[in-house]
């Protein structure tokens, strides 16, 4: 199978007053058609970066500095305006985070669902799309404005527009973070519904391990601008190889026992302003040796998943 | 007293603050004032000293209004707030500095105009507390518990990290010994590592200082993290209130069940999960709120796309 | 989450409690004139007869005018008289104030459209041409002083200008040749223009800066971010959301100008020589005529409220989230 979404080794910077700074430092993956992949990384990992990369949506004070990314063979960055501007709206959808700012306040649902119709849409296709997304279709629903809909509502609303144009890929960025336990659950089985009805292939921005475990066919878990692990949710998530995961693993609530404690990851990430000839996360980590600090790692694969780390061979054995 | 209903001062209250009964609507204000409807309907809650209550729930279901009444802010429509036995409205000067709240934005109580050190001490500065060198003794101390240099006083909130800053917020909540806490999503913007150091300062504060916490967050693996026992809200109402194993193992309420699965625990196995198929699953829900967009260096660019 | 009202009886709900307040601010407004002008040193005898009138002439006009009863009784008279459309009678022309104000209105409503389309249409362009370059620097800068030197020169400086340079010239427009609408609309433009560029160009800048402002912060707002990854292109972006959205602020500050507009109409008509009501109230002020001045600033207040109620009209129109707020509170 041919993969939809290459990245292969982008590096891109964002010019600041502070001078360059570096967000993505050499970051791969491919992903396949009908694949939700979870990219997981605290704020400063690059995953927002490798978003908005994808659907082409870099702000103009990032500078590319190598790499490219492909997207059904085609490299995005190539495109001119108009091409840049038919592939936003036919090929991939965005979904923000939060959906309530993200729709126009002056403008109902129904004329906003139009509009992502690319005009086109009558009465029943908008009524259509709305039921897709699990939306009531009747009218009265369709004719208010995004503050008279509920969270849940706004961020379905939110779906229907990035899927309108059926496309074949969505960025979805943190879509559920704003949301309760309860919205959350249905708001993410909606995008795997649909992953299987339309055949989207689904980029899903995530801090939350927990959920990307349970609906996402891979994990990416960036960091310093690097995948430093890549492989499926189950794998990566009991067995990590690269000790960042496992950190991340040790330092998030949720699979202590009572009375246990979490552990914070030591240290800081650190701004990154030019390639890095050594382990983003060589500071921090408990297993770093000499060799971590001066030879930049090579992705390999390791126990069936892809990851960034000299050591990752013995992180997996040191999980029982 | 003359009621009878509220409870006696006496020794178990020490420290405790007590919700009886509490309703609270939010007035409309003008001459034929009519209420809204109940944001919080015949709460009834302790959080005794040196005790963590964890407070749950989907947004809109009542938390924050919970805190606001816990700590005095808004008077309930019906019912008490009791403080060591006696009503809060009736030892309002006494209580002054005895309560204190960290909010989920530390932006929100420091001010960006003054020092750390200036903001930490200001609830001990307004009560007048004190000389100034003492209180500048204070501070200094204050940092050095929540694990920040004495240095940090002398920088202004921009130049600290958002965990940093968070920290500033809870010593400048510590600093005048108070007798109960609220934290309202007071780790929800936090990355996971910054979010464990916090919820471990919070645990390690309250060992150490044994004040009463109302812990206010929707994320349950959080707040059954640092919790001795679980509110769980719902439109309002507490549906559920149990010590914390209850919440690791099986809670009784089904919303409490849905809260608890959104954690996938380790060593469970999901069968039926959306993703089709039955797989083995080790891990955990890690579920803080990321920043709005406009805070990260990509945010907000697309204006320039125009 | 709230169920949507007809929005037809919340806005009438709207204008019918706005009326009612403004009505009673109106009627606030009519008691301070009437005891202002009757503070104020010169007597309606003085102005109407003279220094050198006898004191028996003076007493007969009291009694004529009613002057002689207490001041709240003379207001009670007045102000049953204004209810039914009677504004009194001018002092010096002995016509009556209602129908010279009636006679001149459309001249000086002519003045306030003229300047506020003026205004629209040098302003919003401006706003958006310079709200749309956003980090430019020449544009930030170039938009920043102009605003500044439009509004802070005085329309009378301006006028002055304009007069001295187009009444010494052949240039298309005139100075104080006033011919009504009805009769020769050529003539009625080139004379009115100067005077309606005059009073525009205070609006200029308030809706240029105003709107700069509004369109940058729109810009900036995340549904403008999702209109951009959803591929619509710039114009569509411009005409479907930032143009709406913009306006609400500006808005704000037309309903400030049009209160402007209303206080400018008296200078610049005078000095153009339009025969508005400007010009009327301003003859009014200096000879004393006061009940026109009277009149006068109570038809200004009046239109000041009126202009307070559309403006919030409007808002719910334009920014439905206001109108709901509205109709549940």
């Amino acid at each position: 199978m041919t993969p939809i979404i290459t990245v292969s080794d982008v590096a891109l910077e964002y010019a600041t007053k502070q001078g360059p700074v570096r967000a993505l430092d050499g970051t791969s993956a491919e992903i396949h058609p009908g694949e939700i992949i979870g990219v997981v990384g605290e704020s400063g990992s690059g995953k927002s970066s490798l978003g908005l990369a994808i659907a082409g949506l870099l702000p103009p004070n990032a500078r590319w500095l190598s790499g490219e990314v492909l997207i059904d063979g085609q490299d995005v960055r190539s495109l001119d305006d108009a091409a840049r501007r038919r592939f936003r709206r036919r090929q991939c959808g965005f979904i923000f985070q939060n959906a309530m700012s993200a729709l126009d306040p002056t403008m109902r649902l129904h004329k906003q669902f139009r509009y992502a119709l690319n005009g086109r849409g009558d009465d029943g296709s908008v009524a259509e799309l709305a039921a897709s997304v699990g939306l009531p279709t009747d009218k009265a629903v369709l004719r208010r404005y995004p503050h008279e809909l509920s969270g849940g509502m706004a961020q379905r609303a939110m779906i229907a527009k990035a899927i309108a144009a059926r496309p074949k890929i969505v960025v979805a960025d943190e879509p559920t973070a704003s949301l309760d336990a309860a919205m959350r659950t249905q708001v993410l089985e909606l995008l795997v519904s649909l992953r299987s009805d339309l055949g989207l292939t689904c980029v899903l921005l995530s801090h939350d391990l927990g959920l990307v475990l349970r609906y996402c066919d891979r994990i990416a878990v960036m960091y310093s601008g690097r995948v430093v692990e890549y492989g499926t949710p189950e794998l990566v998530l009991s067995r990590p190889a690269h000790p960042y995961t496992n950190a991340l693993l040790r330092a998030a609530p949720g699979r202590e026992a009572p009375g246990q404690r979490v552990q914070p990851i030591p240290g800081m990430q650190t701004a990154v302003r030019e390639r890095s000839e050594r382990c983003a996360f060589v500071d921090r980590c408990q297993r770093a040796e000499e060799r971590c600090a001066t030879v930049r790692p090579d992705p390999r694969l390791v126990d069936d998943r892809q990851v960034l780390c000299h050591f990752a061979e013995q992180e997996v054995s040191s999980v029982s | 007293m003359s009621d009878g209903r509220a409870p006696r001062p006496v020794a178990d209250d020490a420290g405790t603050v007590r919700l009886d009964s509490v309703s609270f609507a939010y007035g409309r204000g003008g001459l034929f004032a009519r209420r809204g409807a109940d944001v919080v309907r015949d709460v009834s809650l302790a959080v005794a000293k040196g005790e963590t209550i964890g407070l749950v729930g989907e947004s809109g279901s009542g938390k924050t209004t919970i805190g606001r009444l816990a700590l005095g802010v808004n008077p309930p429509t019906r019912g008490q707030v009791l403080f060591e036995g006696v009503p809060l409205e009736r030892q309002r000067r006494q209580l002054r500095g005895r309560f204190q709240v960290v909010l989920q934005h530390p932006e929100w109580s420091l001010n960006p105009r003054l020092r750390v050190g200036t903001s930490v001490a200001e609830p001990l500065t307004v009560g007048k507390v004190g000389t100034r060198t003492e209180r500048h003794e204070k501070v200094g101390a204050l940092l050095e518990l929540v694990g920040l240099h004495e240095s940090l006083a002398q920088r202004y909130p921009h130049e600290l990290s958002g965990g940093q800053q968070q920290r500033v917020a809870i010593a400048r909540a510590l600093i005048t010994q108070p007798d109960f806490i609220v934290f309202d999503e007071a780790v929800s913007a936090l990355d996971v590592s910054v979010q464990a150091q916090t919820l471990n300062l919070i645990k390690t504060l309250q060992e150490a200082e044994g004040f009463a916490a109302l812990f206010i967050s929707h994320d349950m693996a959080a707040v059954r993290y640092v919790s001795d026992s679980v509110a769980v809200m719902m439109a309002g109402e507490i549906v559920e209130s149990s010590p914390v194993q209850t919440f690791y193992g099986s809670p009784n309420h089904p919303y409490s069940r849905l809260l608890v699965d959104s954690i996938v625990s380790s060593g469970e196995s999901l069968t039926g999960s959306p993703r089709g198929g039955t797989h083995a699953t080790a891990a955990l829900g890690a579920d803080q709120e990321k920043r709005p967009l406009g805070d990260t260096p990509e945010a907000g660019a697309a204006r320039h796309h125009l | 989450m709230a169920p949507r009202l007809s929005s037809v009886g919340s806005i009438g709900m709207v204008i019918g409690r706005r009326a009612l307040s403004g009505f009673v601010t109106l009627l606030g407004v009519s008691v301070l004139i009437f005891v202002a002008i009757h503070l104020t040193p010169g007597s309606y005898e003085q102005v109407v007869l003279g220094p050198r009138a006898t004191p028996e002439a003076r007493a007969q006009l009291a009694v004529q005018y009613g002057l002689d009863d207490p001041l709240p009784v003379q207001y009670g008279k007045w102000l049953g008289q204004a209810a039914q459309g009677d504004l009194g009678i001018s002092l010096i022309t002995q016509a009556p104030v209602l129908d010279e104000f009636v006679r001149r209105m459309p001249v000086t409503l002519e003045l306030a459209i003229m300047a506020l389309v003026i205004a629209f249409i040098f302003g919003v362009p401006l706003a958006l041409v310079s709200g749309l370059a956003g980090g430019r620097r020449a544009a930030r800068h170039g938009t920043r002083v102009v605003g500044a030197l439009a509004m802070s020169v005085p329309d009378f400086v301006l006028a002055c200008i304009l007069v001295y340079l187009f009444s010494r010239s052949q240039w298309f427009f005139t100075v104080g040749d006033f011919a009504p609408l009805g009769e020769d609309p050529v003539a009625n433009f080139r004379a009115m223009f100067l005077p309606a560029l005059t009073l525009s160009v205070f609006g200029i800048a308030l809706i240029a800066r105003t709107g700069r402002d509004a369109v940058q912060a729109v810009t900036q707002a995340l549904y403008v971010t999702a209109a951009v990854a959803a591929g619509e292109s710039r114009w569509q972006i411009i005409r479907r959301h930032i143009l709406r959205n913009a306006a609400i602020p500006v808005l704000t500050v037309t309903a400030t100008f049009a209160g402007y507009i209303l206080g400018g109409a008296v200078i610049v008509e005078t000095l153009y020589g339009i025969p508005g009501v400007g010009l009327y109230v301003f003859n009014g002020i200096s000879s004393r005529d006061y009940t026109v001045v009277q009149a006068g600033v109570l038809l200004a207040a009046a239109i000041f409220i009126a202009i307070n109620i559309l403006t919030d009209v409007l808002y719910g129109v334009l920014d439905p989230r206001i109108g709901s707020r509205r109709a549940r509170g």
